[in-house]
């Protein structure tokens, strides 16, 4: 490519239009054109640029719109076109007599990053300040004439749509063609000046001349904002807060969500009673009753919570609150070395770790990527929820700390905060070993306050709610007929238990009772699954598991929330309605060994929530990682580190549990 | 309805259920075997 000749010497002058993404170029381009653009491609590439005519101090000119940028580091395609045409590097297009740098007063800071680079450039700049009008609703105030002299570029207040400036922009582009504007002197830099010193300085630069030129005329509720941001941005009185504001979600979730849990559980035992009485009896009933609606069922009751939590989610990150939120966690993040871009997908992780990790491609730098990637799985998931909420419906329920604050609450806020905190030090660790990279500077928004817009509060609540019906629907069904199968199968002939009926011992109801007792648990221990199960507990015996929570834990490798299905079917609930074991977490609870011992206790419930918080039990997760790094290597390594750390967290939460006298 | 023809409903749905696992999971490993829309770089970031 050549460089191109400047066309004022032909009488025709060149302007370019640039500006970020959705700022009005072109409604002004439009405007100033009076609509008669035509449209190019350039040589080679499919980015569009558009073209017009526009009459400035008399002369004609040719008004190219260059693509929507934030920036001009050549790092992507449009960054790359747009450089060339104001470089004059593109063939048969002078390099621009001037720029119109387009730029939303209602984003001055995005905004004004592009002009910091566009004024390096030493081509007559002359920014036009669109959406004024909006900008002054939101009760600010711009001096364009000190705006112009702090930036020292020409300014000029438009409104397109209105006609409003555009005469005045006309005789400012015409008053600066010719010249040679001087770069302002807080963006001369060093030659051998670092690119994030570059950054910091032209932010520093952008802060200086908003500060000087902008006046807020809502001063009390701007004032009334910045306040409460530094109470709620705080380095502790903001985490205090933070962890509050999720106590007081998980509590309002427990307490909420019960009544439509209960009337669930008591609507799925009718179900299974019906179709019990319908089916005739035998292996087809069992496997309707025990596997399809016990393992679906299962699930399913734990609707309410999901529904719950991602109310709350959608009204925290609506109101703006989640974002204060983000950016206290990416502080501390950032102090370990972690990439301030991690935050994100990490807060997306929180619904599921698959949109966490697709979230990841917005992190330039593949190390940081990467690191991310490994460690979003520990943010806990909805679909850990409803092993969570089992776990302390069954064993914490009614508890409190303090006499007020709600214990499982605390344990839910503790399971969280503990993926959170291993996130930190994996990655931390990751970042110091096998993925070393320097930190890379990163600027957080953080939008306004305002009330939540119920629509997309009750959509996306909604949204979260079908998919967790479809899955119950589809995997966790079929995972629930398989699992079925191998609980049922092979059958073992009829065993009985020696009970005397007569003389005032067990009534006849009472030894069937017992024996169909006997039989059930006989014919699980002797299943596929029963085997398997025994296989693998001398391995999970020192977490306090036994088999039955083996087999649990191994279904729950292909999906998590399928081991409340699992322990559903294998404590058989459902089996008979008016039994009080038809409930599972009374089944959980009085579930015995062979030894008569209990099976669970509440040290045993802690540890499998643990386990659950550090494990990787997610085919689809895995999937979404072997594509995202094009590896089986990561999707491995991720398998075996988490799964290493969950039998370690494991273990030392019912050993160390033991140890301090609980059980 | 006898027990042998329940067992075949069974056999049936499990087999069923078997297959739409095996072939979800097939599909999920051609989807994670095919190239990521940005190349081997793992990094998309900057596109």
């Amino acid at each position: 490519m050549k460089t191109a000749d400047r066309a004022i010497s032909n009488g025709e002058l060149t302007i370019a239009l640039a500006g970020n993404p959705n700022a009005g170029k072109t409604t002004l381009f439009n405007e100033l054109t009076g609509l008669h653009q035509k449209v190019a491609n350039y040589p080679g590439v499919t980015v569009e640029r558009k073209e017009g005519n526009w009459t400035v101090g008399g002369k004609q000119a040719r008004l190219i719109d260059l693509p929507g940028l934030y920036s001009i580091d050549a790092t992507s395609l449009d960054e790359q076109i747009a450089r060339d045409v104001l470089t004059g590097q593109v063939e048969g297009l002078p390099k621009p007599d001037a720029i119109v740098a387009v730029v939303d007063s209602t984003n001055l800071e995005r905004n004004l990053y592009l002009v910091t680079q566009l004024l390096e450039l030493k081509i007559p700049t002359i920014v036009a300040l669109t959406m004024i009008d909006e900008f002054e609703r939101q009760k600010h105030e711009i001096d364009p004439n000190r705006f112009a002299k702090l930036l020292s570029a020409p300014a000029v207040a438009v409104t397109a749509s209105k006609g409003r400036g555009i005469e005045e922009l006309s005789a400012e582009v015409a008053k600066a063609i010719g010249s040679v504007p001087e770069v302002p002197e807080g963006l001369r830099f060093d030659a051998d000046s670092s690119n994030n010193s570059r950054i910091f300085g032209r932010y520093h630069f952008i802060s200086d001349v908003v500060q000087g030129s902008v006046r807020h005329k809502d001063l009390e509720a701007h004032n009334f904002s910045e306040k409460v941001d530094k109470i709620l941005t705080h380095r502790i009185f903001g985490l205090l807060i933070l962890a509050s504001v999720l106590l007081v979600v998980f509590q309002t979730i427990f307490s909420w969500a019960n009544i439509p849990m209960d009337l669930l559980e008591q609507g799925f035992g009718t179900l299974g009673d019906t179709v019990r009485g319908v089916l005739p009896e035998g292996v087809l009933a069992d496997l309707v009753v025990d596997g399809m609606i016990a393992g679906v069922g299962g699930v399913l009751v734990f609707l309410p919570q999901i529904l719950l939590l991602f109310l709350f989610i959608s009204l925290l990150e609506d109101s703006g609150y989640m974002a204060r939120a983000a950016f206290l966690l990416d502080k501390l993040m950032s102090r370990v070395g972690l990439h301030g871009k991690t935050f994100l997908p990490l807060v997306s992780s929180f619904a599921c770790a698959i949109p966490g990790i697709m979230a990841t491609r917005t992190i330039e730098n593949p190390k940081d990527r990467l690191v991310t990637i490994l460690i979003a799985p520990f943010m806990s998931c909805s679909a850990r929820l409803p092993v969570y909420t089992l776990m302390i419906a069954t064993f914490f329920a009614g508890q409190t700390v303090l006499g007020f604050v709600s214990l499982g609450a605390v344990l839910m806020l503790a399971m969280y905060t503990l993926g959170i905190v291993a996130a930190i030090i994996v990655g931390f660790i990751l970042k110091k070993t096998v993925l070393k990279t320097s930190a890379a500077p990163f600027v957080m928004e953080l939008p306004p306050y305002r009330l939540p817009n119920l629509r997309n509060v009750f959509q996306n609540m909604f949204l979260r709610a079908w998919l967790f019906i479809k899955r119950a629907g589809t995997v966790i069904l079929a995972i629930s007929i398989v699992l079925w199968a191998l609980t049922a199968f092979p059958r073992s002939g009829p065993t009985y238990v020696h009970l005397n009926g007569a003389n005032g011992g067990p009534t006849s109801a009472e030894v069937s009772a017992a024996n169909d007792e006997f039989r059930k648990s006989e014919q699980i221990k002797h299943s596929f699954a029963g085997q398997l199960g025994h296989a693998i507990e001398p391995v999970i015996k020192p977490l306090g598991f036994d088999w039955k929570i083996g087999v649990g834990l191994i279904a729950s490798f292909a999906a998590r929330e399928v081991l409340v299905s699992t322990l559903s079917i294998i404590y058989n609930v459902g089996k008979d309605s008016n039994e009080e074991s038809d409930n599972l977490l009374t089944a959980i609870r009085e579930a015995k060994r062979d030894d008569g011992g209990k099976v669970w206790t509440p040290l045993t419930a802690l540890t499998l929530m643990v386990f659950f918080v550090f494990a990787m039990q997610c085919m689809s997760t895995l999937a979404v990682v072997r594509r995202e790094t094009n590896s089986w290597r990561w999707a491995g390594f991720m398998v075996v580190y988490m799964t290493v750390l969950a039998y370690v967290a494991a273990f030392v939460t019912y050993q160390g549990g033991r140890l301090l006298g609980f059980e | 309805m006898t027990f042998g023809i329940q067992s075949v409903i069974v056999i049936l749905i499990v087999v069923a259920a078997v297959a739409f696992i095996v072939r979800g999971s097939l599909k999920t490993a051609r989807r994670s075997t095919r190239k990521s829309a940005c190349g081997d770089d793992c990094n998309c970031g900057s596109r």
